[in-house]
């Protein structure tokens, strides 16, 4: 192995993220359908107990495979898929997820043939979502937005790749769009018209009570109409509906991966951001410009200067990278100087400046967030800091679980 | 009266009358839900039992997760690391150079080096065909004063052998070498719950000079190496009873075991065997009839006073909940249904009277899928404010405030253990807790640093 490369693997006092497994839980909790995971036991219990704040309030169709070691080695799909008929015929889900642990994958478990066949045998939609419970929550969630947005449109998806040209609908919004673009006024009327879908909201991230609610209600009342919100307080029939929308808002990291492919399968364009403090009209503004010269934004890194390096750098924000863009975004438009990300989570590509750095394993992580004089973190990231650093606490549901639920404040506001 | 639960509609599989259970394993293996309750020790609990060890889990992230989230709400964080394996790790070489190199980093960033040392290896180990020996063999070459203890998190393995719970109550107690006897040192060894000193067992062998340890009362590493200078040791606990065994052999020394009795006759034999293995004169006849007299008042009592009640059970709350089951129904009390995926051997007996005298008694898994629909906005059919739920799996689907919280059997032993769980089902049945509130919190005994756990309308 690279010389030292486990050092990037390591944590001696500090705690890990969610990993994918969860994230793909997480995710697709609220609509409708089942998701098995294919391992032997632990993941349900860790998933519930540290990674689900909706578990004891609402029913899901979530449950482990239970994976023998005979079964693996003997590579008896068979079980798994008879009990996932079993289960389906009893429950009747609207579609069938399979996520997996890391057994499944080193031996290379066909799942692309155990979906065809349950989903041939039930009638109902399964799909695989790519796991092995070696990456974090950005990463699962991320996935399973992709794969159940490639199976609801995979129809859409087909057509679009026999008809690359511009649809009627499209061309008229592009009209209206470029025709007003350029005052307050004409941007109102415009959100008025602009659907967008939110893209990547899981407890998560968004922990606090009603961020769902207080996420749409900020979009509706700044003129755009909510298509479709992935995927809290949602349903799968309306989730359906997204293609209608003309923009998409990926609210984290786990929104972009289904972001780029709406993008590229049907030519809706995205912007990543968060709709926080004084950053919230700049992500709107970015959102009308991005519907309307169709060019994709991470709206955080748009403000000027942001996408240097900053000398006069006041701290840093530590996270999850749209989240943490955002803030450090609100941060400098309200006069709070300048604020260096620090992407802890595993999906950053296209979300971070370049040359940002990205620590991995305990040792990056307290050599990074070592220099900064402030810090914006999770509290359970306060003893990798300086001791004399002016440390801020924005508890992470996907990092420290359920230890500061009473301090888990909204972060929309 | 009990209402019929046989068939394909509602309950199917997962409610079955104990009449037409079959033994060991009375439910087909399918799916596997998980509830909420989840205050049983698991193996970060049990690691973290031996004074001054460190713990270290080399695995993926989403393993990584439970048992670093487990740990950190204990409040052991500083007791507990990780190494997080990567896709690369398995094509490298047989994972053996990733655990050697991450657990010697973590060592080496630790301020206090600890004087053991759990490294957790995991199902990919097992897959990649990992050379265990050469990677402890290694590891104490490189930190010689450290002893290590090798744990296992190998989950795919656990239907099929021992559970990793079980392998870590073998493992942990191997540091302990056999050490100069001590005449009437007795090890209490097993059940997590740590017995009081009211019980038999441990007020018998305090009044006949016995000095008996339970690993709550050891401090120090050092102190728990003292373990091995024992004459006696007592393995209390089912899921320890290989371990225990295997170190009295490896000590020498003598053994029982004796989990907690759940009927006079089983107790007076245990109170027996107690005084045979240890070498004091048995109580007489009268000692144990009067002791079984204040029982069956007690259970008379309590049989009164669950006028218009019932009782469901579940095997976290106690490893022998048939025989909890059989205690209370031959006392007059109205026992519903029992939690339990399996019944183990001790409770053999309890399963075959019961299905003789109470055939309509529902056994319930806990973990097929059919049990998602119980707990949140409905409970087990029949069940509902007047259940007295005898453990947090019951509690939360009976969805009874009217519960005994108790795990591993709750420290009760011997006739004192009867009367005491008298007390507090009588007492469940005079209040309410809020077991939503209670029943998530990890490994009871331990700190919960969890604040609420609900937030807003979830």
């Amino acid at each position: 192995m690279a010389a030292e490369s486990w050092k990037k693997q390591t944590y001696w006092s500090l705690p890990v993220y969610t990993g994918d497994v969860s994230g793909v839980c997480s995710a697709l909790y609220e609509l409708g359908g089942m998701v098995v995971m294919h391992d032997p036991s632990g993941c349900n219990s860790t998933y519930n107990t540290h990674d689900e704040i909706r578990w004891i309030s609402r029913e899901s169709l979530i449950f482990i495979s239970g994976l023998t070691q005979l079964d693996a080695i003997c590579g008896n799909d068979r079980k798994l898929i008879d009990d996932i008929v079993q289960a389906a015929e009893q429950f009747h889900p609207e579609f069938i997820a399979i996520a997996n642990s890391p057994v499944p994958w080193l031996i290379g478990t066909d799942f692309s043939a155990i979906c065809s066949k349950i989903s041939s045998v039930t009638g109902i939609p399964a799909f695989r979502v790519e796991t092995n419970a070696m990456h974090d929550y950005t990463y699962g969630a991320g996935h399973a937005f992709l794969e159940l947005a490639r199976e609801l449109f995979a129809e859409e998806d087909a057509a679009a790749h026999n008809d690359s040209g511009a649809s009627e609908e499209e061309d008229s919004w592009k009209s209206h769009t470029e025709t007003y673009h350029g005052t307050d006024k004409a941007h109102a009327d415009v959100r008025r018209r602009l659907r967008l879908n939110v893209l990547g909201m899981t407890p998560l991230d968004f922990t606090a009570p009603d961020e769902s609610a207080r996420l749409r209600r900020l979009l509706e009342s700044a003129g755009f109409e909510v298509v479709s919100m992935w995927a809290m307080d949602d349903t799968l029939d309306n989730l359906r509906n997204a293609l209608r929308a003309d923009v998409n808002l990926a609210v984290s990291s786990s929104g972009i991966y289904t972001a780029r492919w709406m993008e590229e399968a049907f030519g809706i364009p995205y912007t990543a951001g968060v709709p926080i403090g004084a950053f919230a009209d700049v992500l709107f503004s970015s959102l009308v410009k991005c519907a309307s010269d169709r060019v994709s934004r991470t709206a955080y890194l748009d403000l000027p200067g942001a996408a240097e390096r900053n000398d006069s750098v006041r701290g840093c924000i530590a996270g999850e990278c749209v989240i943490s863009g955002s803030r450090a975004a609100d941060r400098m438009l309200s006069g709070r100087g300048s604020w260096d990300i620090v992407p802890l989570t595993e999906t950053a590509g296209g979300l971070i400046k370049a040359g940002t750095p990205c620590p991995k394993g305990e040792s990056e992580i307290r050599e990074v967030l070592g220099r900064y004089d402030e810090v914006c973190a999770d509290p359970m990231l306060k003893p990798a800091c300086s001791k004399d650093c002016r440390f801020e606490e924005t508890p992470h549901f996907a990092l420290s679980g359920r230890l500061y639920l009473d301090r888990m404040g909204s972060i929309i506001g | 009266m009990l209402e019929r639960i046989t068939g394909s509609g509602e309950g199917g599989i997962e409610r079955i009358r104990i009449a037409d259970a079959s033994f060991p394993a009375p439910f087909p293996r399918s799916l596997e839900y998980n509830a909420p309750a989840h205050g049983t020790w698991n193996i970060v609990h049990i690691g973290m039992a031996v004074p001054q060890s460190h713990s270290i889990y080399v695995c993926a992230d989403n393993c990584l997760r439970g048992v670093v989230m487990t740990a950190a709400e204990m409040g052991c964080s500083d007791r507990f690391s990780g190494v997080m394996l990567r896709e690369r790790d398995t094509q490298t070489d047989n994972l053996e150079s990733i655990t050697i190199e991450g657990v010697s980093d973590v060592i080496e960033h630790l301020e206090n080096k600890p004087p053991v040392v759990f490294v957790f290896l995991v199902c990919l180990h097992i897959f990649a065909g990992s050379d265990e020996d050469y990677i402890f063999r290694e590891l104490s070459r490189r930190f010689p004063d450290i002893r290590f203890v090798k744990g296992y998190m190998d989950c795919i393995r656990q239907k099929e052998g021992p559970t990793p719970d079980m392998k870590l109550r073998m493992a942990e107690y191997t540091p302990v070498e056999p050490l100069e006897t001590v005449p009437g040192r007795v090890n209490v060894l097993g059940c997590d719950i740590p017995f009081s000193s009211d019980c038999e067992l441990m007020e018998l062998l305090r009044s006949h000079g016995y000095d008996a340890r339970q690993l709550k009362d050891l401090r120090t590493y050092q102190e728990f190496l003292t373990l091995g200078d024992a004459a006696v040791n007592i393995c209390t606990y089912p899921n320890a009873r290989d371990a225990v065994r295997a170190l009295s052999e490896r000590m020498g020394c003598a053994y029982a075991y004796m989990s907690a009795g759940v009927s006079s006759d089983e107790i007076r034999d245990q109170i027996t065997q107690l005084a045979g293995v240890c070498g004091f004169e048995a109580p007489g006849d009268d000692w144990f009839s009067m002791r079984e007299a204040e029982c069956r008042k007690a259970l008379g009592e309590l049989s009164e006073a669950l006028e218009g009640w019932q009782v469901c059970i579940d095997y976290t709350a106690h490893s022998r909940p048939l025989g909890i089951a059989r205690l209370l129904v031959s006392h007059g009390i109205n026992v519903r249904g029992v939690f339990l995926n399996q019944i183990l051997d001790d409770d053999r007996d309890a399963y075959l009277w019961l299905k003789e005298n109470c055939p309509d008694l529902e056994l319930i898994s806990t973990i097929l899928p059919g049990m998602v629909q119980y707990g949140r906005g409905r409970s087990i059919p029949g069940t509902g404010e007047k259940t007295i739920a005898v453990g947090q799996t019951a509690a939360w689907y009976c969805r009874s405030g009217h519960f005994v919280n108790i795990i591993e059997g709750g420290g009760l032993w011997g006739y004192q253990g009867i009367l005491r769980l008298c007390a507090l089902i009588t007492e469940a049945s005079e209040r309410t807790l809020d077991y939503r509130q209670i029943i998530p919190r990890k490994g009871m005994g331990w700190p919960s640093l969890c604040p609420e756990l609900t937030v807003g309308g979830c």
